[in-house]
C-alpha cells in the first residue's frame, strides 16, 4: 500500500537526472575520442613530414655530390617528364598497297 | 613555357575534350545500356593504330532553342579513315552521347566529307548508326543534311561498297541512308528502324505496338528483309562487318581479295552422290550441298532468316569470293515467291556490281501460286530476279541439282540468260512443268472421257502411265543437254572441282551491255 502512495514527482525527477548524467558522460567520451584522433593524425603527419624532409634533403645532398654529367642527365629527364604533353601518333602505316585500276586515267588525252 | 608549347598543350586539351564526346556521365549511360561509344566501336572495327580522325573540331552553328549553350567538339559523329586487315576504309560513327547522335547540318557535312573522299580514292564506307534522328532545333538544315547524305549514297551505289551498322535508334528519314547502302546490319534488342514510331502509329491507326515489334532487328531480319544481318551485341556486329569486308572488293574496278586456299580443289564429297532422295517430293538440305563444294565448308549467309526458300551468301572457291544463290528444298519445297525473288535479285545485282562471280544451285519446282502472291506482285518480283540475272556480266556458273521447271527454270540463271557454264546432276529434271502436272494437262480430255464412262480407276492408271512416260522423256538433264542448254552432266561428288575449273576459265570474261543511261528494272 505504501508503494502505491509513492511521490511521483520525485521519481520522475530522479529518472530525468539519471538520463541526463548518462548522456553527459557519453558526450564527454565522444569528445575525448575526437580530440585523441585529431592529435594522432597530427602526430603522424608531422612524423611523415620529418621523414620526407629528411629524404628530400638526402636526395638534394646526393644531387649536389653527383657529377656534372649525372646532373645534366637528371635535368634532361625532369625536363622531358614535365614537357611530355604531345599529340602522340601510332607511327604505324597499316595501309597495304594493292594493285588497283581505280586511279588509272581512262582517257589518254587527259 | 614557350608560346608554341602552350599552343600544343591547347591542342592536346582540345583533342581530349573532343574524345570525351558528351561527357563521362553520358558515356556511363551508354555503357549501362550494353552499348559501346562511337570511338570504342571504331577502335574495335579498325586495325590497331590505323584510325585517322577528321573534323574533330567541327561544331554546330545553331542558335535556336538553347543550342547556343550546347557545344560539343565533333558534333555527334566521329569520322575518318583506317584499315581493316590492311585495306583502307572510311568510317563514320554517330555518337549517341552528344545530343543523342541527332543529325545536324554540320554532322551531315562531316559524313559527306568522308563519303566524298572515299569516292575519290575508291574505298568502302562503313557507317555505324546510333542516332535519335534529325536535330529538331536545326529545322530544315537537318533535313538538308539527310538529303546530302542520301545523294552521296546514291552516287556511291555500285561504285564502292557501303555498309551500315545499326547500333541504336534509326528512325524517320535516317532509315533511308542504310536502306540505300549495300548491306545493313542490326544489333538485337538495342537497335530499331522505322519511318514512324509507335506514337504516330497509335495516333494514326490506333495500333498499339512496341518499338521492337515495329522495327526491331528480328522483325527486319524475318519479315521485311530490310536488314541483311543481325548480331546479338556490338562486338559480334563489328566482327560480322569485318568478315563481310573480307569478301568485298575496294571498289567496282577491283577484284575481291584472294585468300590462300587450304582446301584441295579436287576434294570429292561422296555424300553428294546420295543426297537427292529417290522420291522427288522429299526435301534435302541445300546447306549440305553448299558446305560440300565451297572452301573449308565456310559460308557467310546473307539474310539467313528472310525468305528461307532461297539461300544467298558469300563463300570462297579456290580462295576467290563467290556469291551463291541456291533454292532450299527444305523450305516451301524451294519455290520462288515474291520475297525470295527480290532477295535474290538484290544479291545478284550486288555481286554483279562488285565483280563477284555467281554460282547458282538450282532445285526449283516453280513459282508459288495463289492470290496472296499475285496480289503481292510476284510477277514484278520474279521479273526483278530475271532482269538481274540477265543483266549481270560477271561469270555465272549454274548447277541444276534436281527440279528446274517452267518460268523458274528461266529465272534461275538458265543458258539463255547468259549463263556462262551450266551443269546438271544426273538427277536433274529440266522441263516445262512436273510430270504429274504435265500429264494432267496434256491428257485432260482423255482422262475426262474415261471418267465419264465411269472408268475412274482406268483414268487414274492412264494418267499414271502418261506421267511415267513424261518422266522418262523429260525428267532428266539429257533433253536440255541435247540442245546445248546444259553444257555438261556431272557426277555430284565432282561438283566442287568442276565449278572451280569453270570459274578459272571465266576469270577474264569480258561482256559489255549495250550503252544506255540505265536500264528500267521493274522495281
Amino acid at each position: 500500500m505504501n508503494l502505491l502512495s509513492a511521490n511521483w514527482a520525485e521519481a520522475w525527477m530522479i529518472t530525468g537526472m539519471s538520463i541526463l548524467v548518462v548522456f553527459c558522460i557519453l558526450l564527454l567520451i565522444v569528445l575525448v575520442l575526437l580530440i585523441f584522433n585529431m592529435t594522432a593524425k597530427k602526430v603522424t603527419a608531422t612524423a611523415r613530414d620529418v621523414k620526407q624532409t629528411y629524404q628530400v634533403s638526402k636526395q638534394v645532398k646526393a644531387f649536389e655530390e653527383a657529377s656534372e654529367e649525372d646532373k645534366a642527365a637528371v635535368a634532361v629527364a625532369l625536363y622531358l617528364y614535365y614537357n611530355d604533353d604531345h599529340d602522340k601518333e601510332s607511327g604505324i602505316l597499316t595501309i597495304k598497297k594493292a594493285p588497283s585500276a581505280w586511279g588509272r586515267v581512262l582517257n589518254p588525252r587527259l | 613555357m614557350s608560346k608554341q608549347t602552350e599552343k600544343i598543350k591547347e591542342l592536346i586539351e582540345l583533342r581530349a575534350k573532343a574524345r570525351i564526346g558528351g561527357g563521362e556521365k553520358a558515356i556511363e549511360k551508354q555503357h549501362a545500356k550494353g552499348k559501346f561509344t562511337a570511338r570504342e566501336r571504331i577502335n574495335m572495327l579498325l586495325d590497331e593504330g590505323s584510325f585517322e580522325e577528321m573534323d574533330m573540331f567541327v561544331e554546330h552553328r545553331c542558335y535556336n532553342f538553347g543550342m547556343e549553350k550546347k557545344h560539343y567538339l565533333g558534333d555527334g559523329v566521329v569520322t575518318g579513315c583506317g584499315t581493316i586487315a590492311g585495306r583502307l576504309v572510311y568510317v563514320f560513327a554517330q555518337d549517341f552521347t552528344v545530343s543523342a547522335g541527332s543529325l545536324s547540318e554540320m554532322l551531315a557535312s562531316k559524313i559527306c566529307k568522308v563519303m566524298d573522299i572515299a569516292m575519290k580514292v575508291g574505298a568502302p564506307v562503313i557507317g555505324l548508326n546510333d542516332s535519335g534522328g534529325a536535330r529538331l532545333q536545326e529545322g530544315i538544315n537537318a533535313l538538308a543534311g539527310y538529303a546530302e547524305i542520301f545523294q552521296r549514297n546514291i552516287m556511291a551505289s555500285g561504285v564502292i561498297p557501303q555498309i551500315s551498322g545499326i547500333f541504336g535508334p534509326c528512325a524517320g528519314g535516317a532509315v533511308y541512308s542504310p536502306a540505300l547502302t549495300d548491306f545493313t546490319l542490326m544489333v538485337e534488342n538495342t537497335s530499331y528502324m522505322f519511318l514512324t514510331g509507335p506514337g504516330p502509329v497509335k495516333a494514326v491507326l490506333g495500333e498499339v505496338v512496341t518499338q521492337e515489334q515495329l522495327g526491331g532487328a528480328s522483325v527486319h531480319a524475318t519479315k521485311s528483309g530490310v536488314t541483311h544481318f543481325t548480331a546479338s551485341n556490338d562486338e559480334e556486329a563489328i566482327a560480322m562487318i569485318k568478315k563481310l569486308m573480307s569478301y568485298l572488293p575496294q571498289n567496282n574496278m577491283e577484284k575481291t581479295p584472294r585468300v590462300e586456299c587450304t582446301d584441295p580443289i579436287n576434294r570429292m564429297e561422296d555424300y553428294l552422290n546420295e543426297i537427292i532422295p529417290d522420291n522427288p517430293n522429299m526435301p534435302y538440305d541445300m546447306y549440305q550441298v553448299i558446305a560440300g563444294i565451297v572452301d573449308n565448308g565456310e559460308f557467310f549467309e546473307v539474310q539467313p532468316n528472310f525468305a528461307k526458300n532461297l539461300i544467298i551468301g558469300f563463300a570462297r572457291m579456290n580462295g576467290e569470293t563467290v556469291g551463291i544463290l541456291a533454292n532450299q528444298p527444305k523450305q516451301l519445297a524451294g519455290v520462288l515467291d515474291s520475297n525470295s525473288s527480290r532477295k535474290g535479285a538484290r544479291f545478284v545485282r550486288t555481286c554483279d556490281a562488285f565483280n563477284i562471280p555467281i554460282v547458282t544451285l538450282v532445285d526449283v519446282p516453280g513459282f508459288l501460286p495463289g492470290t496472296a502472291q499475285e496480289y503481292n506482285a510476284v510477277i514484278l518480283h520474279g521479273a526483278k530476279l530475271l532482269y538481274a540475272y540477265g543483266e549481270a556480266t560477271v561469270p555465272k556458273v549454274t548447277v541444276t541439282l534436281r527440279k528446274s521447271y517452267g518460268g523458274s527454270h528461266i529465272v534461275m540463271s538458265c543458258k539463255q540468260l547468259r549463263g556462262d557454264i551450266n551443269y546438271a546432276w544426273p538427277s536433274a529434271e529440266i522441263a516445262v512443268m512436273g510430270a504429274s502436272g504435265a500429264a494432267s494437262v496434256l491428257y485432260a480430255k482423255d482422262a475426262k472421257a474415261l471418267k465419264d464412262e465411269g472408268k475412274v480407276e482406268e483414268a487414274k492408271a492412264f494418267i499414271k502411265e502418261k506421267e511415267d512416260e513424261y518422266t522418262k522423256l523429260f525428267a532428266n538433264p539429257y533433253q536440255a543437254a541435247k540442245y546445248g542448254y546444259i553444257d555438261d552432266v556431272i557426277e555430284p561428288r565432282n561438283t566442287r572441282f568442276r565449278v572451280i575449273r569453270a570459274l578459272a576459265q571465266l576469270e577474264n570474261k569480258k561482256l559489255v551491255n549495250p550503252a544506255k543511261k540505265h536500264g528500267n528494272i521493274p522495281l
